[in-house]
Protein backbone atom coordinates (compact mmCIF):
# COMPACT_ATOMS: atom_id res chain seq x y z
CA UNK A 1 0.00 0.00 0.00
CA UNK A 2 1.41 3.36 -0.98
CA UNK A 3 0.49 6.77 0.35
CA UNK A 4 -1.24 9.06 -2.11
CA UNK A 5 1.18 11.35 -3.86
CA UNK A 6 -0.26 14.40 -2.08
CA UNK A 7 0.64 13.06 1.36
CA UNK A 8 3.87 11.28 0.51
CA UNK A 9 6.65 12.39 2.83
CA UNK A 10 4.11 13.80 5.29
CA UNK A 11 5.01 11.43 8.12
CA UNK A 12 8.72 11.74 7.45
CA UNK A 13 8.52 15.51 7.54
CA UNK A 14 6.52 15.35 10.78
CA UNK A 15 9.20 13.12 12.30
CA UNK A 16 12.19 15.15 11.19
CA UNK A 17 10.70 18.57 11.48
CA UNK A 18 8.93 20.26 14.35
CA UNK A 19 8.52 17.06 16.38
CA UNK A 20 12.07 17.10 17.73
CA UNK A 21 11.63 20.66 18.87
CA UNK A 22 8.66 19.59 21.02
CA UNK A 23 10.59 16.53 22.18
CA UNK A 24 13.35 18.81 23.43
CA UNK A 25 10.90 21.13 25.15
CA UNK A 26 9.26 18.20 26.93
CA UNK A 27 12.66 16.82 27.92
CA UNK A 28 13.61 20.15 29.43
CA UNK A 29 10.33 20.41 31.33
CA UNK A 30 10.70 16.84 32.65
CA UNK A 31 14.29 17.42 33.69
CA UNK A 32 13.53 20.68 35.46
CA UNK A 33 10.46 19.15 37.16
CA UNK A 34 12.46 16.10 38.20
CA UNK A 35 15.24 18.30 39.52
CA UNK A 36 12.80 20.21 41.70
CA UNK A 37 11.08 17.03 42.93
CA UNK A 38 14.43 15.32 43.55
CA UNK A 39 15.63 18.30 45.59
CA UNK A 40 12.47 18.30 47.69
CA UNK A 41 11.86 14.56 48.13
CA UNK A 42 15.21 12.96 47.35
CA UNK A 43 13.47 10.60 44.87
CA UNK A 44 15.02 9.37 41.61
CA UNK A 45 12.07 8.93 39.34
CA UNK A 46 13.57 9.89 36.02
CA UNK A 47 17.10 11.06 36.49
CA UNK A 48 20.07 9.44 38.10
CA UNK A 49 21.50 12.93 38.54
CA UNK A 50 20.70 14.49 41.84
CA UNK A 51 23.72 16.68 42.04
CA UNK A 52 23.11 20.17 40.80
CA UNK A 53 26.02 20.27 38.35
CA UNK A 54 24.93 17.05 36.62
CA UNK A 55 21.36 18.32 36.51
CA UNK A 56 22.48 21.57 34.88
CA UNK A 57 24.62 19.70 32.34
CA UNK A 58 21.71 17.50 31.29
CA UNK A 59 19.37 20.51 31.14
CA UNK A 60 21.88 22.29 28.90
CA UNK A 61 21.94 19.39 26.46
CA UNK A 62 18.16 19.42 26.33
CA UNK A 63 17.98 23.18 25.79
CA UNK A 64 20.67 23.34 23.07
CA UNK A 65 18.45 21.86 20.32
CA UNK A 66 15.81 24.49 21.11
CA UNK A 67 18.45 27.20 20.77
CA UNK A 68 19.61 25.66 17.50
CA UNK A 69 16.06 25.85 16.15
CA UNK A 70 15.65 29.39 17.43
CA UNK A 71 18.82 30.79 15.89
CA UNK A 72 19.66 28.58 12.95
CA UNK A 73 16.49 28.09 10.90
CA UNK A 74 17.42 27.65 7.29
CA UNK A 75 15.81 26.80 3.98
CA UNK A 76 18.98 25.33 2.46
CA UNK A 77 18.82 21.52 2.29
CA UNK A 78 22.39 20.88 3.53
CA UNK A 79 22.02 23.27 6.45
CA UNK A 80 18.67 21.73 7.25
CA UNK A 81 20.23 18.23 7.36
CA UNK A 82 23.03 19.45 9.63
CA UNK A 83 20.52 21.30 11.78
CA UNK A 84 18.29 18.27 12.21
CA UNK A 85 21.28 15.96 12.76
CA UNK A 86 22.66 18.12 15.57
CA UNK A 87 19.19 18.37 17.08
CA UNK A 88 18.79 14.60 17.12
CA UNK A 89 22.21 14.13 18.75
CA UNK A 90 21.62 16.71 21.46
CA UNK A 91 18.04 15.62 22.09
CA UNK A 92 19.08 12.00 22.65
CA UNK A 93 21.89 12.78 25.13
CA UNK A 94 19.55 13.19 28.13
CA UNK A 95 18.38 9.61 27.55
CA UNK A 96 21.86 8.45 28.57
CA UNK A 97 21.35 9.92 32.04
CA UNK A 98 17.97 8.34 32.60
CA UNK A 99 16.83 5.09 34.11
CA UNK A 100 14.49 2.70 32.27
CA UNK A 101 11.37 4.41 33.61
CA UNK A 102 12.58 7.76 32.36
CA UNK A 103 13.47 6.42 28.94
CA UNK A 104 10.15 4.64 28.60
CA UNK A 105 8.32 7.84 29.63
CA UNK A 106 10.17 9.96 27.12
CA UNK A 107 9.78 7.52 24.28
CA UNK A 108 6.05 7.33 25.04
CA UNK A 109 5.83 11.11 24.91
CA UNK A 110 7.73 10.98 21.62
CA UNK A 111 5.20 8.66 20.00
CA UNK A 112 2.26 10.63 21.36
CA UNK A 113 3.69 13.81 19.89
CA UNK A 114 4.37 12.16 16.54
CA UNK A 115 0.75 10.94 16.46
CA UNK A 116 -0.73 14.30 17.45
CA UNK A 117 1.54 16.34 15.25
CA UNK A 118 1.23 13.94 12.32
CA UNK A 119 -2.57 14.05 12.51
CA UNK A 120 -2.54 17.83 12.79
CA UNK A 121 -0.26 18.13 9.76
CA UNK A 122 -2.46 15.68 7.81
CA UNK A 123 -5.62 17.75 8.39
CA UNK A 124 -3.79 20.95 7.49
CA UNK A 125 -2.46 19.39 4.31
CA UNK A 126 -6.01 18.35 3.33
CA UNK A 127 -7.26 21.89 4.00
CA UNK A 128 -4.42 23.33 1.90
CA UNK A 129 -5.32 21.03 -1.01
CA UNK A 130 -8.97 22.18 -0.89
CA UNK A 131 -7.95 25.85 -0.69
CA UNK A 132 -5.56 25.41 -3.63
CA UNK A 133 -8.38 23.90 -5.72
CA UNK A 134 -10.54 26.95 -4.98
CA UNK A 135 -7.64 29.27 -5.79
CA UNK A 136 -7.15 27.50 -9.13
CA UNK A 137 -10.86 28.03 -9.93
CA UNK A 138 -10.55 31.69 -8.97
CA UNK A 139 -7.54 32.16 -11.25
CA UNK A 140 -9.36 30.44 -14.12
CA UNK A 141 -12.34 32.78 -13.68
CA UNK A 142 -10.05 35.81 -13.68
CA UNK A 143 -8.15 34.65 -16.75
CA UNK A 144 -11.44 34.00 -18.57
CA UNK A 145 -12.72 37.50 -17.64
CA UNK A 146 -9.45 39.01 -18.84
CA UNK A 147 -9.72 37.21 -22.18
CA UNK A 148 -13.38 38.32 -22.59
CA UNK A 149 -12.45 41.94 -21.91
CA UNK A 150 -9.61 41.78 -24.42
CA UNK A 151 -11.90 40.31 -27.05
CA UNK A 152 -14.51 43.06 -26.53
CA UNK B 1 -31.09 34.06 -11.93
CA UNK B 2 -31.83 36.86 -14.39
CA UNK B 3 -29.50 39.81 -14.76
CA UNK B 4 -31.12 42.98 -16.07
CA UNK B 5 -29.05 46.00 -17.08
CA UNK B 6 -30.96 49.13 -18.01
CA UNK B 7 -30.28 52.80 -18.52
CA UNK B 8 -31.45 55.07 -15.66
CA UNK B 9 -34.16 57.64 -16.28
CA UNK B 10 -32.79 61.17 -16.92
CA UNK B 11 -31.82 62.68 -13.60
CA UNK B 12 -32.08 59.32 -11.85
CA UNK B 13 -29.09 58.22 -9.80
CA UNK B 14 -27.28 55.05 -10.90
CA UNK B 15 -28.13 52.21 -8.55
CA UNK B 16 -27.91 48.48 -8.19
CA UNK B 17 -30.89 46.63 -6.73
CA UNK B 18 -30.45 43.02 -5.65
CA UNK B 19 -33.63 40.92 -5.39
CA UNK B 20 -32.83 37.71 -3.56
CA UNK B 21 -34.74 35.30 -1.35
CA UNK B 22 -31.54 34.00 0.27
CA UNK B 23 -28.23 35.82 0.48
CA UNK B 24 -25.59 33.39 -0.81
CA UNK B 25 -21.81 33.73 -0.52
CA UNK B 26 -21.56 34.44 -4.24
CA UNK B 27 -24.05 37.32 -4.05
CA UNK B 28 -22.41 38.67 -0.89
CA UNK B 29 -19.04 38.64 -2.65
CA UNK B 30 -20.49 40.41 -5.68
CA UNK B 31 -21.97 43.11 -3.44
CA UNK B 32 -18.68 43.46 -1.58
CA UNK B 33 -16.87 43.82 -4.86
CA UNK B 34 -19.20 46.58 -5.99
CA UNK B 35 -18.91 48.41 -2.67
CA UNK B 36 -15.09 48.21 -2.63
CA UNK B 37 -13.17 51.08 -4.08
CA UNK B 38 -11.37 50.67 -7.41
CA UNK B 39 -8.19 52.33 -6.26
CA UNK B 40 -6.19 53.50 -3.29
CA UNK B 41 -4.04 56.59 -2.78
CA UNK B 42 -0.46 55.66 -2.02
CA UNK B 43 2.82 57.53 -1.84
CA UNK B 44 6.18 56.98 -3.45
CA UNK B 45 8.93 59.37 -2.31
CA UNK B 46 6.22 61.67 -0.95
CA UNK B 47 4.54 61.79 -4.34
CA UNK B 48 0.88 60.75 -4.31
CA UNK B 49 -0.17 58.03 -6.73
CA UNK B 50 -3.45 56.31 -7.50
CA UNK B 51 -2.94 52.56 -7.33
CA UNK B 52 -5.65 50.24 -8.68
CA UNK B 53 -6.84 47.92 -5.93
CA UNK B 54 -6.44 44.87 -8.17
CA UNK B 55 -2.71 45.67 -8.41
CA UNK B 56 -2.24 45.35 -4.65
CA UNK B 57 -0.72 42.07 -3.50
CA UNK B 58 -0.66 42.75 0.23
CA UNK B 59 -0.38 45.52 2.79
CA UNK B 60 2.04 45.25 5.69
CA UNK B 61 2.31 47.30 8.83
CA UNK B 62 5.84 47.96 10.11
CA UNK B 63 6.49 50.34 13.02
CA UNK B 64 2.89 51.54 12.74
CA UNK B 65 3.39 52.53 9.11
CA UNK B 66 1.49 50.80 6.32
CA UNK B 67 3.35 49.63 3.22
CA UNK B 68 1.41 48.63 0.11
CA UNK B 69 3.06 45.92 -1.98
CA UNK B 70 2.30 45.67 -5.71
CA UNK B 71 3.89 43.06 -7.97
CA UNK B 72 7.35 44.60 -7.92
CA UNK B 73 7.01 47.99 -6.21
CA UNK B 74 6.33 49.06 -2.63
CA UNK B 75 4.42 52.19 -1.67
CA UNK B 76 3.59 53.97 1.57
CA UNK B 77 0.09 54.68 2.74
CA UNK B 78 -0.89 57.33 5.23
CA UNK B 79 -3.69 55.18 6.55
CA UNK B 80 -3.39 52.58 9.31
CA UNK B 81 -3.60 48.91 8.41
CA UNK B 82 -7.05 48.46 9.95
CA UNK B 83 -8.34 51.49 8.02
CA UNK B 84 -7.02 50.06 4.75
CA UNK B 85 -8.55 46.71 5.62
CA UNK B 86 -11.95 48.38 6.19
CA UNK B 87 -11.72 50.35 2.94
CA UNK B 88 -10.58 47.48 0.74
CA UNK B 89 -12.79 44.76 2.26
CA UNK B 90 -13.93 42.09 -0.25
CA UNK B 91 -10.98 40.08 -1.44
CA UNK B 92 -8.59 41.43 1.20
CA UNK B 93 -8.20 39.23 4.23
CA UNK B 94 -6.11 39.58 7.36
CA UNK B 95 -3.20 37.09 7.20
CA UNK B 96 -1.54 38.12 10.45
CA UNK B 97 -1.48 41.04 12.85
CA UNK B 98 0.78 42.90 10.42
CA UNK B 99 -0.44 41.78 7.00
CA UNK B 100 -3.62 42.08 4.94
CA UNK B 101 -3.42 40.02 1.74
CA UNK B 102 -5.32 40.13 -1.56
CA UNK B 103 -6.74 36.63 -1.85
CA UNK B 104 -6.76 36.90 -5.67
CA UNK B 105 -3.00 37.29 -5.62
CA UNK B 106 -2.39 34.06 -3.71
CA UNK B 107 -1.01 31.41 -6.05
CA UNK B 108 -1.05 28.52 -3.55
CA UNK B 109 -0.92 27.67 0.15
CA UNK B 110 0.99 25.01 2.08
CA UNK B 111 0.97 23.98 5.75
CA UNK B 112 3.68 25.60 7.81
CA UNK B 113 3.11 23.60 11.00
CA UNK B 114 1.43 24.77 14.18
CA UNK B 115 -1.81 25.56 12.34
CA UNK B 116 -0.18 28.19 10.14
CA UNK B 117 0.02 28.30 6.35
CA UNK B 118 2.62 29.55 3.89
CA UNK B 119 0.94 31.52 1.11
CA UNK B 120 2.92 31.85 -2.12
CA UNK B 121 1.82 34.92 -4.04
CA UNK B 122 1.66 35.25 -7.81
CA UNK B 123 4.90 37.28 -7.84
CA UNK B 124 6.76 34.51 -5.98
CA UNK B 125 6.76 36.17 -2.58
CA UNK B 126 5.81 34.10 0.45
CA UNK B 127 3.90 35.26 3.49
CA UNK B 128 2.72 33.46 6.59
CA UNK B 129 -0.97 33.16 7.40
CA UNK B 130 -1.26 32.95 11.20
CA UNK B 131 -3.30 30.25 12.85
CA UNK B 132 -5.97 32.64 14.09
CA UNK B 133 -6.66 33.92 10.57
CA UNK B 134 -6.67 30.60 8.72
CA UNK B 135 -10.35 30.07 9.51
CA UNK B 136 -11.25 33.33 7.74
CA UNK B 137 -9.39 32.09 4.66
CA UNK B 138 -11.23 28.77 4.75
CA UNK B 139 -14.55 30.60 5.21
CA UNK B 140 -13.74 32.79 2.21
CA UNK B 141 -13.68 29.65 0.08
CA UNK B 142 -16.68 28.07 1.76
CA UNK B 143 -14.63 25.36 3.51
Amino acid sequence: MRLRKDYRGLILRALLGQMFKYFCIITTILIITNGIIARITGSEWILYAQDLHRFLLVALFAVLPILIYAFFESDGIILRIIHIGLTIVFALVPLLFMNDTGRATLITFLFIFVAIYGYGYYTEKRAAIEINKKLAELHLEEDATHIDKNET
Amino acid sequence: MRIIIQDPEPGEEESIIVNVKTMTDKIARAINLIKSPDDLTVYENDQALILPVNAIFYVESVDQKAFVYAEKAVYRSRLKLYEIEDILGGDFLRASKQIVVNVRKIQSVAPAGGGRFFATLRNGEKIIISRQFVSALKERFGL
